[in-house]
């Protein structure tokens, strides 16, 4: 136990210092540029085409994927892949999106780039059935399990209200970028599952969270560690019987997909897109009541492209 | 050595081999249904697949009980104690053995009588495929998956994830000890006794000696070769060779071929045809048989019945047979507690019993919510299972099998304990049949709508109330059969044309 520790203090701080060496200065020019010159974050929402098209299209209205994932540093996409379904279901994040994802960080130079989620079925299952541990061999990441204690250490949450420390995977705390891929669905308990309530995927111990105020938390956690970028997947979106659903007589085609920096932003653009109004869902209220993100729409730069 | 026991090792070595795969996933059941006892169930109680019981009965009147020196991984664990014996021990020679008849009819004769009158634990403590099983599957497997995932844990902080890791199940200790006190046993009898096990206690050694006491192709010692030097009796692991009388007892001899290179004048061949035995003799051993058998008949009906309708069931904490079982009647008398099942379940909710199905069925699965829960697109155990306690379902009739309704507490919920939102239930159900019903300030209360739930236990296993669950399973013991969930017409067709609302 303690020569394993070792082995990933060395590493953890190997790695950071890496960055700091390389390219962490520029990264952070980088993305102060994007900042800087509409003093609004971006929110790009795209429209009638196949994921891995839209996202194609949507990438490039932010200068494309070289802007946040800079030669030699590793990247985390974190898709949902929860549950044990076939793709056509939308239970799990598409997995043409996630494949055209990965592509992108490695065309832009991206060392390794892992794709994990702490899965409520059964992993193995959901990794395969969900398409997604193919289309991620595919297209040259690694396939990560999200299923053991082992690989998450604690965490102490930042101006956690209800939710001060959990543990998280250590993908999540030593990966250079970390890019969020959820999909738009309903949701039995937090009404909508989007890009917030997709990190409970990073996390250990999701069933504290639905004991102690559930909305609560996800926004707590929200300020953890914010996504480089956000991109919603909106193609099949389940609106009823989510996040699990059922025969797929509940999907809506709506074949869009929403890409921001600032996820809270993404996920009030999301909820509208469902149809309901941002501060409804109390997790996205509480996160831009804190401050984590602009819910309203109307302090973000947003770029329609209808393909 | 000679070709026949080459042949015999390699045999014996590949199967046990396949058979420790198919407990790590590996889709060769048949290697299971081929198993003795396992045929003999499913012929005799599933009236189903003749072929595997009469391949056995066939080959064995052939060529004698090969099938006790290659087929059963039971026979080869012990192989692999008695090379250890001749590795490391000084003393190595065995020594004949007694045959001890009227113990071993008398004996099998129970387990049979008993297993006909519908109690197979007895059955299944001696039988050797399932002994076999509980070892691989408590034993080998918990070990080859540690080391794995030492690997793969090494590995993984080289940023190496080649090894894939994998989710043992829960250490169940009385499963664990029961494995181990056998193998232990099993071990220490082979050591010293070579095959005594399966000459003695065996089911299926009992059943396949009496066949091959007439197999077309045996062992035979040379009148003239031979001068009663006794080297074949010391390599002998069944104990079955009388050198004096020049004879082999072809009940006990389970064809391992050791002996033929052991003699140093060639007097031992396997070949076709053999030597009569006393006729008067069976005679007398077919009247013993008979007449002991009647009276246990006699002696074990009354015990039997009694056992069969012992269902101690809690109804706080009830038993929920896997989706196939059907009832728990068919359940009880098939299955031999193998732990193919458990081995093969991806969610590991199948998890061995102590008491709950009855003594007599200890070790036997249940499904355990508190543990994992059922797959809604999975009939893995029922693909596995050889004897048929677990009948074969397909995944469309599976989705349909009620094994159980969950009942909900609202006292220990969260969502009416905290006020807060919860509903993991909801989220997990694949059916649909928990819903959120609208509670006070827009919160969303668990319902059942029990007609459509299959019991799968979702909603038990992810109900993070403490420290008891507000939703639960109550096992039916017979399957029922749900209503298919019928969701209604899509709502709303909102968003498919339309251009962003913002």
């Amino acid at each position: 136990m303690n020569r394993r520790k070792f082995i990933k203090e060395t590493l953890k701080y190997g790695v950071s210092a890496g960055i700091a060496l390389t390219g962490i200065d520029k990264l952070l020019a980088a993305t102060a540029s994007i900042v800087d010159k509409t003093e609004k974050p971006l929110l790009a929402a795209i429209k009638g085409a196949t994921p891995d098209k839209m996202f194609e299209r949507g990438i490039a209205a932010f200068g494309g994927m070289t802007q946040f994932v800079k030669k030699g540093q590793t990247v985390l996409v974190k898709p949902n892949i929860g549950w044990d379904v076939a793709p056509e279901l939308a239970a799990n994040t598409n997995p043409k999106l996630v494949g055209a994802i990965i592509k992108h960080c490695i065309d832009a130079g991206a060392k390794k780039v892992y794709v994990f989620d702490h899965t409520c079925d059964n992993w193995e299952r959901a990794y395969k059935n969900s398409g997604i541990e193919y289309a991620v061999k595919q297209a040259g990441g690694v396939m990560v399990p999200g299923n053991f204690k082992s690989n998450y250490q604690k965490v102490t949450v930042p101006g956690g209200k209800v939710l001060k420390s959990t543990e998280v995977h250590e993908l999540l705390i030593t990966s250079d970028v970390f890019i969020n891929v959820p999909v738009l669905k309903s949701h039995g308990s937090a009404q909508l599952t989007i890009a917030m309530k997709n990190l409970m995927g990073v996390v250990w111990d999701r069933r504290y969270w639905h004991i102690t105020d559930l909305h609560q938390c996800i926004a707590d956690f929200a300020a953890y560690r914010k996504p480089d970028l956000t991109v919603i997947d909106a193609y099949n979106v389940m609106t009823e019987h989510g996040p699990r659903g059922t025969d797929g007589s509940d999907l809506v085609k709506m074949q869009s997909q929403i890409i921001s920096t600032d996820f809270v932003a993404a996920d009030a653009a999301a909820a509208k897109l469902f149809g309901l109004e941002p501060s409804d869902i109390r997790h996205i209220k509480i996160a831009g009541e804190k401050g984590l993100g602009k819910i309203n729409l109307n302090d973000v730069n947003i770029k329609k492209i209808y393909l | 050595m000679n070709k026949l026991k080459v042949t015999r090792i390699i045999i014996s070595i590949a199967f046990l081999i396949l058979f420790i795969l198919i407990f790590f996933g590996l889709p060769f059941y048949f290697i299971a249904h081929i198993q003795f006892i396992p045929a003999f169930i499913n012929v005799f109680l599933n009236h189903t697949l003749i072929f595997p019981l009469i391949f056995l009965l066939i080959l064995t009147f052939f060529f004698g009980r090969v099938y006790c020196s290659t087929l059963c991984p039971f026979g080869t664990l012990q192989d692999i104690f008695i090379f250890l014996k001749y590795k490391f021990l000084k003393r190595k020679s065995f020594e004949k053995q007694k045959n001890y008849k009227v113990f071993r009819y008398i004996f099998i004769s129970i387990l049979f009588i008993a297993f006909f009158l519908g109690n197979i634990t007895f059955l299944s403590i001696f039988e050797p495929y399932s002994n076999f099983g509980r070892i691989a599957n408590e034993i080998i497997k918990p070990v080859a998956y540690f080391f794995n995932n030492l690997m793969s844990d090494i590995l993984q902080n080289f940023d190496v994830y080649f090894i894939k890791k994998v989710e043992t199940h829960s250490f169940y200790a009385h499963s664990f000890f029961y494995a181990f006190a056998v193998l232990i046993s099993v071990g220490i009898l082979a050591f010293f006794k070579g095959r005594f096990f399966c000459n003695t206690l065996c089911p299926a050694g009992a059943i396949l000696g009496l066949i091959s006491k007439y197999s077309i192709f045996k062992i035979n010692i040379s009148e003239k070769k031979c001068n009663s030097c006794g080297l074949c009796v010391g390599v002998c692991k069944a104990g079955c060779i009388e050198p004096l009388s020049k004879k082999i007892d072809y009940e006990l001899c389970i064809n391992c071929f050791n002996c033929i290179d052991a003699c140093a004048k060639d007097g031992l061949k396997y070949f076709y045809g053999a030597k009569d035995e006393k006729t008067d003799e069976t005679k007398r051993d077919f009247l013993n048989k008979t007449i002991t058998g009647f009276f246990i008949f006699l002696l074990t009906t009354s015990p039997a019945k009694l056992f069969a309708n012992s269902i101690l069931i809690k109804k706080k904490n009830p038993i929920i047979l896997p989706p196939g079982a059907q009832n728990i009647n068919n359940f009880n008398r098939k299955c031999i507690s193998c732990h193919l099942c458990v081995s093969a379940c991806p969610t590991k909710v199948l998890t061995p019993t102590t008491y709950e199905y009855g003594l007599k069925n200890f070790l036997q699965p249940k499904m355990n919510y508190l543990q994992s829960y059922c797959l809604y697109d999975c009939n893995k155990c029922s693909q596995v299972c050889p004897t048929g306690a677990i009948k074969f379902i397909s995944v469309e009739e599976k989705k349909k099998i009620q094994i159980g309704v969950a009942k909900f507490e609202m006292k220990n919920c969260v969502v009416y304990e905290n006020e807060t939102d919860c509903g993991m239930c909801n989220e997990y159900c694949p059916t649909k049949a928990v819903i959120l019903k609208p509670y006070k300030n827009g919160l969303g209360i668990p319902y059942i709508r029990e007609h459509i739930c299959i019991g799968c236990g979702a909603c038990e296993f992810v109900c993070p109330a403490k420290p008891n669950k507000a939703i639960y399973v109550e096992g039916n013991l017979e399957h029922k059969i749900a209503s298919l969930p019928s969701y209604g017409k899509q709502k709303r067709k909102k968003g498919e044309h339309e251009e962003f609302p913002f």
